[in-house]
């Protein structure tokens, strides 16, 4: 018995070192539609293809994925391949912990993308990053109170404010709109929807903050009269919870994910999709805002060209494909988008907005401060403590001192 | 008044009150009840319905299904809790058995730093402790949560040590001398046994305290998904998606069930070693 | 074992101890005050500038927020009242209570004792969130009492507004920290002789003549050793806030803890770990203070 142990030790041993494989590292997300079994046939897949490759993935929550990044960078452990929010990628770049990626992409893999889609991976001349998921978003309303009320589909700002005005029934616990205030991430994508349609931004192109600018003014007093036709106390609810509002009838609309309007189809409620309608200020018909998260390449890998290569089979057509339709993404691929199962009446609608879209951050070297700064503003602004110029001069002065 | 018209009168008033402060503690635990065990469309009531009016344990295997990691969480909870007991009670047992047992120079001051370092909370060493983590190179291991945990339990432990040890009456340890013991094998043989309760009520608290209260220095410590206790790993899965009550609510109520039993059964120890602190 | 001599014993079993508190306390303290005095962040605390007093003067000068008062400042401040709040809620009602539930009147007196611990039991950050779902403005059975019993028309928010959310958090801790109070207040209690009450019932004295003159007097130092603990563990809490609403709305909620955390591991630009580490010497101090006097009362106690 002992003899057979020892030999068995010496053959796994043995075995270990004649099989040493090239390890690739890969940070993935867990939480919010991503599981970990669907990420980890992904490596499986490419480990059959390369039996010589060992791929190694650890998961992180959302919630923790940004201190990963950086602590892992700053002591030197930093996985090779790290899928990253793209609004992360100015801040990424100027600590040195992520390489551009200009020179791995083909011109063949650039025209599979949209514009708009690298434009959100773009920093400083250079793209930092192959986007894996994306996100537009549009109105859910509720076809049924529409009707009741004898309601177009909103075309401009004051249309909305109608509409919302309308449904609004606060002493039958009907609200005309569903916002977000809450202190949290998702808040300031929702504010940054209308901050858009009102052609206004968080920094111009040379990075100065512009959010006090008449269209960012503009924007958030909208957003606070809005409110009034809101869900009551919206400084305590995120994007996430309006959905329930949603499916118990209780909002008329609110703007979110495709993935949230089938959920609340299959409640019952009769769904209806439109895009976000411009503000005063705006130049396009519609807008939205793009979210793209991409994978890029830890300044620290050994093994730049390995990395590169799971890079493109982790975001190969059909593997684009099958992610995009197992998690209900908006395709991020031009040519994904003559998809059948893109067809339907709601895709096409968060399909189309894309030729509407503008990145989510471009510019912002600190976004997480940039986000802690806005929703102060909007909440200072919807309690009543600030008007809309004061709070967003506010804003302005902290984003400037974030981007020095 | 008639005096017993007045007892009476004292009897209700008094239940009426206790009724109403204990029902302001459970309100929370009620609500956990009430969401985890009724059907997930129910809990969408507005206002909602006080009571469940249907009974149903499908939220716990949905539960399951939206937390994959669930069990894994636990065991890792289960891991931090035992860890940061067998530290703790390596080391308060013996020096509780010391300071309660024998007189010797700086006594007194180690006495009162164990009390207060029982008012330090993970929020003050915070930065330290990850720095440190940090340069050891352990971030993101078992070890570093298991030994900052530990941190704040070791005092609370000797604290009760110390309590206990004094209300033993010393004549059995002196018997054991005479059968040959000596002051180290005497802890293992003696006091161990007579402590035999408290023992298991300071290993209880500090397994707690392990399992459950070490909630920012997971967050600052762990990241990897495969190390969240549990505390944290629900957070994740509450901050995040749209949250899910009923699931949430019937993973809460399983992942505090046991706590909560081993709590009552020990909080009569912690109470009385908690009230008869003395430094002297 | 033989050359060891009896008066090394007590020394041999205490240096563990000490060796802990070296390391994990000692250490870590020493370490704080030392990166107090040091430009750092978090993404690589080895690259420290020494900046001498600069983080200190920060804690008074740095304003964001609000111009009027600093970052420091303002987080400090809100503690206070928050802590003050808090404790006197657990105070105030853990004496009540525990004179409820000692009372022999009250029937059932072991249940109402057990199930007052369990809240005890439930790690905070979970307690949190089974508040957040409890005061949930339209699905929460807490809203939904109160519109039963006609107490309010509307659902409350109740961590829609500023006032809301700073009373609403406190009286949520308030509520973790109450079992050990009361519990502690009924040990208390239980070491007051009956024959007292009796004499003042001879003498013509009410259940709340009897409170104020034999209860309250007699449960005093326990009250002040109970409140100076309970004084640290508020000032020191950090689960319950950041759960129910991450310092927010409008920054409302952002005590000291909170202000810590975010000038360590989220103000990368603005704050760094040498800004909080000044911080957190003021917390440090703080509890401190507190134990000098908690631990004076103790010694009171046993004199």
């Amino acid at each position: 018995m002992k003899k057979f142990v020892v030999l068995l030790l010496v053959v796994l041993l043995f075995a270990g070192f004649a099989f040493s494989k090239e390890t690739l590292r890969v940070l993935m997300p867990i939480g919010g539609g991503y599981t970990i079994e669907d990420q980890e046939a992904i490596g499986e897949e490419f480990e059959k293809a390369n039996p010589n490759v060992s791929i190694e993935m650890e998961f992180v929550g959302w919630d923790n994925l940004w201190n990963k990044i950086v602590t892992s960078i700053g002591s030197g452990s930093a996985p090779d391949i790290m899928y990253i929010g793209s609004r992360w990628i100015p801040a990424l770049a100027d600590l040195g912990a992520i390489l551009p990626l200009t020179e791995y992409i083909s011109e063949e893999k650039k025209a599979t993308y949209y514009d708009s889609v690298w434009e959100t991976v773009g920093y400083n001349g250079d793209y930092w990053g192959i986007v894996r998921a994306m996100s537009t978003k549009a109105y859910i309303y509720n076809k049924d109170m529409f009707a009741e009320n004898d309601l177009e589909i909103p075309q401009n700002w004051d249309e909305l404010h109608a509409a919302a005005k309308a449904i609004h029934d606060p002493d039958n616990g009907v609200y005309g709109i569903g916002l977000a205030g809450k202190r949290f991430v998702s808040t300031v994508t929702q504010f940054q929807q209308y901050l858009y349609a009102n052609g206004g931004n968080i920094v111009n192109p040379e990075g100065d903050a512009i959010i006090n600018n008449e269209n960012g003014v503009g924007a958030l007093e909208f957003y606070v009269e809005l409110s009034n036709y809101s869900q009551p106390g919206i400084s305590e609810w995120k994007r996430e919870d309006l959905v329930k509002l949603f499916e118990t009838g209780k909002i008329g609309m609110f703007i979110d994910h495709i993935h949230n309007a089938k959920a609340a189809e299959e409640r019952g409620i009769n769904v209806g999709i439109f895009p976000i309608p411009k503000g005063p200020l705006g130049e396009k018909p519609y807008s939205t805002v793009i979210v793209t998260d991409c994978i890029s390449i830890s300044s620290q890998s050994k093994n730049v060209e390995l990395a590169v290569e799971f890079m493109n089979f982790m975001t190969s057509f059909d593997n684009q494909k099958a992610w995009d339709l197992t998690l209900g993404f908006v395709p991020p691929m031009v040519e994904e988008k003559n998809l059948p199962e893109f067809q339907t009446p709601f895709w096409k609608q968060y399909v189309e907005a894309i030729q509407y879209g503008v990145p989510e951050a471009v510019n912002i070297k600190d976004w997480e401060g940039v986000q802690e700064a806005i929703v102060d503003s909007l909440q200072n602004v919807i309690l009543g403590n600030q008007t809309a110029k004061q709070a967003f001069d506010t804003a302005a002065y902290i984003i400037n001192l974030l981007q020095k | 008044m008639r005096p017993k018209t007045k007892i009476l009168i004292r009897k209700i008033v008094i239940q009426i009150f206790a009724l109403l402060f204990i029902g302001f503690m459970l309100l929370p635990v009620y609500q956990m009840l009430l969401t985890a065990l009724r059907p997930a469309d129910l809990s969408w009531e507005s206002p909602s319905n006080l009571l469940p009016n249907q009974v149903t344990l499908k939220n716990f295997a949905k539960a399951f299904e939206l937390v994959p990691r669930f069990p894994r969480y636990l065991l890792n909870s289960f891991i931090y809790g035992i860890g940061v007991s067998l530290i703790s009670l390596a080391i308060a047992i013996p020096a509780g058995y010391a300071l309660a047992r024998f007189r010797f120079i700086m006594k007194k001051p180690i006495m009162i730093f164990v009390i207060y370092a029982n008012m330090f909370a993970p929020i003050m060493l915070l930065v330290p402790i990850y720095v440190i983590m940090d340069k050891i190179g352990v971030i993101d291991t078992y070890f570093s949560v298991i030994l900052a945990g530990s941190i704040f339990t070791i005092p609370l432990s000797t604290w009760l040590t110390v309590s206990y040890m004094q209300g033993i009456p010393k004549e059995i340890e002196d018997a054991a001398f005479v059968d040959g013991c000596n002051h180290f094998n005497i802890i293992p043989k003696v006091v161990l046994p007579l402590m035999g309760p408290a023992l298991v009520a300071i290993f209880i608290y500090s397994f707690i305290t392990g399992w459950s209260q070490q909630f920012i220095l997971a967050l600052v410590l762990v990241k990897n998904d495969k190390l969240m206790p549990i505390a944290q790993g629900l957070y994740q899965f509450f901050s995040r998606s749209s949250v899910r009550w009923n699931e949430l609510m019937a993973a809460i109520l399983l992942s505090t069930l046991v706590p909560i039993i081993l709590f009552l059964v020990v909080q009569k120890y912690i109470v009385k070693g908690l009230t008869s602190g003395s430094i002297k | 074992m033989k050359v060891l001599k009896n008066k090394h014993v007590p020394y041999v079993l205490i240096i563990p101890l000490l060796i802990a508190f070296a390391v994990l306390i000692g250490y870590p303290l020493f370490n704080v005050l030392k990166t107090s005095f040091y430009k750092a962040t978090f993404l690589n605390p080895s690259a420290s500038v020494f900046v001498g007093f600069d983080n200190y003067s920060w804690l008074f000068n740095f304003k964001l927020y609000n111009p009027n008062i600093s970052y420091f400042m303002a987080a400090f401040l809100k503690s206070l009242l928050w802590v003050g709040m808090s404790v006197i809620i657990k105070v105030v009602i853990g004496i009540l209570a525990a004179v409820m539930l000692d009372s022999k009147y009250l029937i059932g007196r072991k249940v109402y004792r057990s199930l007052l611990v369990i809240p005890w039991a439930i790690p905070w950050a979970i307690a949190a969130m089974m508040w957040a779902w409890t005061l949930n403005s339209q699905f929460g059975i807490a809203n939904s009492l109160l519109l039963h019993l006609g107490l309010v028309q509307e659902p409350v928010s109740f961590f829609a507004t500023t006032t809301g959310a700073f009373i609403s958090t406190f009286i949520i801790d308030a509520w973790a920290g109450m079992p050990f109070m009361v519990i502690m207040f009924i040990s208390g209690l239980q070491n007051i002789p009956e024959a007292l009450y009796e004499a003042a019932r001879l003498d013509g004295a009410n259940a709340v003549k009897s409170f104020f003159k034999i209860t309250l007097p007699i449960m005093k130092p326990v009250t002040l050793t109970v409140s100076l603990l309970s004084m640290v563990w508020t000032f020191n809490s950090f689960d319950v806030i950041w759960v129910l609403t991450q310092g927010g709305p409008a920054r409302a909620t952002e005590t000291l803890p909170i202000a810590i955390y975010n000038a360590s591991f989220r103000m990368l630009r603005l704050g760094g770990i040498g800004k909080a580490s000044a911080m957190t010497i003021v917390q440090v101090l703080v509890v401190t203070f507190i134990a000098i006097f908690y631990i004076r009362t103790l010694k009171e106690d046993t004199a």
